[in-house]
């Protein structure tokens, strides 16, 4: 390194200064202490005092944490697909040429800025089992509506109904990754006399898929952590069919002052989370496409 | 200039005034309108009667044993001088280092403990103490009764002054007080676990034990009462199914609704202070009856037990000495005023007279008091409260048997208890 370079590098430090103190006091401190806490017991207020793996050992006999475990798993395999397909037909729709769709775009939209609290609350109206809209309109079919989230088969599937509220950010991008695609493509299409249907499966799907992409990574540790609509709506019940991971974790966390066993979920959904990512992106050659890219 | 200087000197010799005000923070969890008023009246007296202390009020959200904002608060060095916190909890509490000792600092004021601690319910003073020392000072208790609505008696054919007394009367009454239309219960007789009929609540009533203090140990899951009294318990689930007992509850949360008061609910077991929501809340023409908790041939007649908040001083406060002082005040003229505005029970004894003027019904709860049950005075009670509820759950939804859920409790509490007693 030159001596110009060497300055120039010592200012460009000294400007992005400000974020790095940040990112190693408030993100990479609190990592590495969550790490440290968990081969330790630690009750926020004492002292944490070394008990190396106890922790992860008393994890997996405990009923709860598997439960909660396979509970967001189930939510994670819910959530990501019925969310893409949500997500993209909603997407479809907004990019037709009508005059109004500004319009549609922002009332499609609009549900994504209410907050969860909010949501919720209305959400359990919503699906109430006597007086909720849901299984009025179900009756109008001659169909007895479930108990939804009174019944614990179907509290899970409940949540996940309602999540779609927020499909309106996803179509949003798909939105804008669909419009990127070039016209003539489809035009090409159009005189080989190909529908729509095999317009959308060679052209539009595979010229989306780093939309995909990144829509699979985030909605799959956004379902990981899955936290406010069943804490808000249910607190885990019935009989703790809807408790997510993060929710235990919490309860652990913040009302049994469990810190150092919290720490050793924490780390074990960030190992779970880091492993799905990994899995997504592997896979990822064989399936996304850039166009223009070569392959 | 000399004008300039003077403003200068006046600014700075006004902050020294203040400074010498001593400014301390108190967090109370009371966001019934009525309860929070009389303590902040309580509050502005003492900030009027103290001119060298002001108490600043933060009204923080919470159930019984959850803790987390003060948990988090105190960890961060940003905690409150003063907390409310329920009672049954100070020992735990106070074993994992969240509390300071509050008697050191009453014995820095000059306060002879031993005459205080005579002013209080026994009951009360044994929660409050952790280790043979005060770490709290009690503030309200209460008791737990038998509401029923007398229309829904009336209108059912069954007579409004008789409620009933045993549980085979009180299961024969919740049949003859249900409405199921369509498969839908329209009006509930009674659920034994709705409100305040806790795992407590039944186990006492069924003449049970749960904690042996001879021994230091647990003693629930091999006590045929208390199994008995869970057993109980679950028949309703099976009659009823828990998602359909779940639907009609489901309608009356959120809001502050309540089953009871709009008249599909007959009879509930509630606390001594619903009488005041009855009051406020009820339709004007709303009837109801008071009485014992319905009991076994073998089990407790007339049996409650008795539960409260208390003041503490958390660990780190900034000022803990004045912080007592507030804690002195409110838990002796603070209650007198607080059971006239409230209605809740004291466990100051001065201030039983002045409750039983202001509301002539309150002595009927009053004269349960020195019979009542209080929870087991260990360092892990918040535990065995929050394991008791889940073991209940688990039976509910007929997830585990009576009989291996308690006794998953009470193992998992039992090494809690053992490792806090230094046993282990």
């Amino acid at each position: 390194m030159r001596k110009y370079q060497r300055r120039n590098f010592v200012k460009g430090l000294l400007f992005i200064l400000p974020w790095l103190i940040g990112f190693a006091v408030f993100t990479v401190y609190p990592i590495i202490a969550s790490l440290y806490f968990s081969f330790t017991e630690y009750h926020v207020t004492t002292k944490p005092q070394w008990i190396g793996l106890e922790n992860y050992k008393k994890l997996f006999s405990d009923v709860l944490f598997v439960k909660s475990l396979t509970n967001t798993l189930y939510y994670a395999a819910g959530l990501v697909p019925i969310g893409l397909v949500v997500g993209l037909v909603l997407a479809l729709l907004l990019v037709q040429p009508l005059k109004e769709i500004i319009f549609y775009r922002g009332i499609i939209y609009f549900p994504s800025i209410v907050p969860a609290y909010a949501f919720a609350t209305i959400g359990i109206w919503f699906f109430h089992p006597y007086l909720g809209f849901i299984n009025h309109i179900l009756g109008f079919f001659g169909i007895d509506g479930p108990m939804w989230l009174s019944d614990e088969n179907w509290a899970k599937f409940t949540i996940i109904l309602l999540s779609q509220w927020g499909a309106g950010g996803t179509a949003l991008i798909y939105m804008a990754a669909i419009k990127d695609i070039p016209r003539e493509l489809y035009e090409a299409a159009i005189l080989d006399g190909a529908t729509r249907w095999q317009m959308f499966k060679k052209i539009t799907f595979p010229l989306i898929s780093p939309a995909t992409l990144y829509y699979l990574v985030i909605a799959t540790l956004g379902a990981l952590q899955i936290f406010d609509l069943p804490q808000i709506m249910t607190e885990g019940g019935p009989a703790n069919s809807t408790l997510s991971y993060v929710m235990y974790l919490y309860r652990h966390a913040f009302t049994y002052a469990n810190m150092g066993y919290a720490s050793a979920m924490a780390w074990i959904l960030f190992i779970i989370s880091m492993f799905l990512t990994f899995l997504i992106f592997r896979t990822s050659g064989r399936w996304v496409f850039y166009y223009g890219a070569r392959r | 200039m000399k004008k300039l200087l003077l403003i200068l000197t006046l600014i700075v010799l006004s902050t020294f005034a203040m400074a010498e005000v001593v400014e301390i923070v108190f967090w109370h969890s009371m966001s019934n309108p009525v309860d929070k008023k009389s303590i902040e009246e309580s509050v502005a007296k003492f900030n009027e009667t103290h001119p060298n202390i002001k108490v600043k009020v933060v009204l923080v959200p919470g159930t019984e044993t959850e803790v987390t904002k003060l948990m988090t608060a105190v960890a961060a060095g940003t905690g409150p001088d003063v907390y409310y916190l329920d009672r049954f909890t100070v020992a735990q509490r106070a074993h994992q280092g969240v509390l300071e000792c509050l008697e050191d600092y009453l014995v820095q004021l000059g306060v002879d403990v031993k005459e205080l601690k005579s002013k209080y319910f026994d009951f009360a003073i044994a929660e409050a103490t952790y280790n043979g020392k005060l770490y709290a000072l009690p503030w309200d208790t209460d008791v737990r009764v038998l509401y029923y609505n007398k229309k829904l008696f009336k209108k059912a054919g069954l007579d409004p002054d008789k409620p009933p007394v045993t549980i085979d009367e009180l299961d024969e009454y919740a049949e003859k007080l249900t409405i199921i239309k369509n498969g839908r219960i329209e009006q509930l007789g009674f659920v034994p676990w709705f409100q305040q009929g806790w795992h407590y609540t039944w186990g006492w009533a069924f003449g049970g034990k749960f904690y042996d203090e001879k021994m230091q140990k647990l003693c629930f899951a091999d006590d045929p009462k208390i199994i008995a009294s869970f057993k109980w318990q679950k028949k309703y689930a099976d009659k009823y199914g828990m998602k359909n007992i779940g639907a009609f509850e489901s309608a009356y949360t959120g809001a502050n609704l309540n089953p009871f008061l709009a008249g599909k609910l007959a009879m509930v077991v509630d606390g001594n202070w619903f009488l005041a929501q009855i009051r406020t809340f009820a339709p004007k023409d709303f009837e109801f009856g008071i009485a014992p908790i319905p009991y076994p041939v073998y089990g407790e007649a007339g049996s409650t037990w008795a539960g409260g908040w208390s003041l503490v001083i958390p660990k780190g406060a900034k000022h803990p000495k004045e912080a007592a002082e507030f804690i002195l005040y409110m838990a002796t003229e603070g209650q007198v005023k607080y059971a006239i505005d409230t209605y809740h029970l004291p466990t100051y004894k001065e201030a039983i007279p002045g409750l039983v003027k202001a509301d002539p019904m309150q002595k009927y709860f009053a004269e349960l008091l020195p019979k009542a049950h209080c929870r087991p005075v260990i360092p892990v009670g918040a535990l065995l409260w929050d394991k008791l509820t889940e073991a209940r759950d688990y039976i509910l939804w007929g997830k585990k048997t009576v009989e291996q859920a308690l006794r998953d409790a009470q193992e998992e509490v039992q090494e809690a208890l053992d490792k806090a007693l230094g046993k282990k």
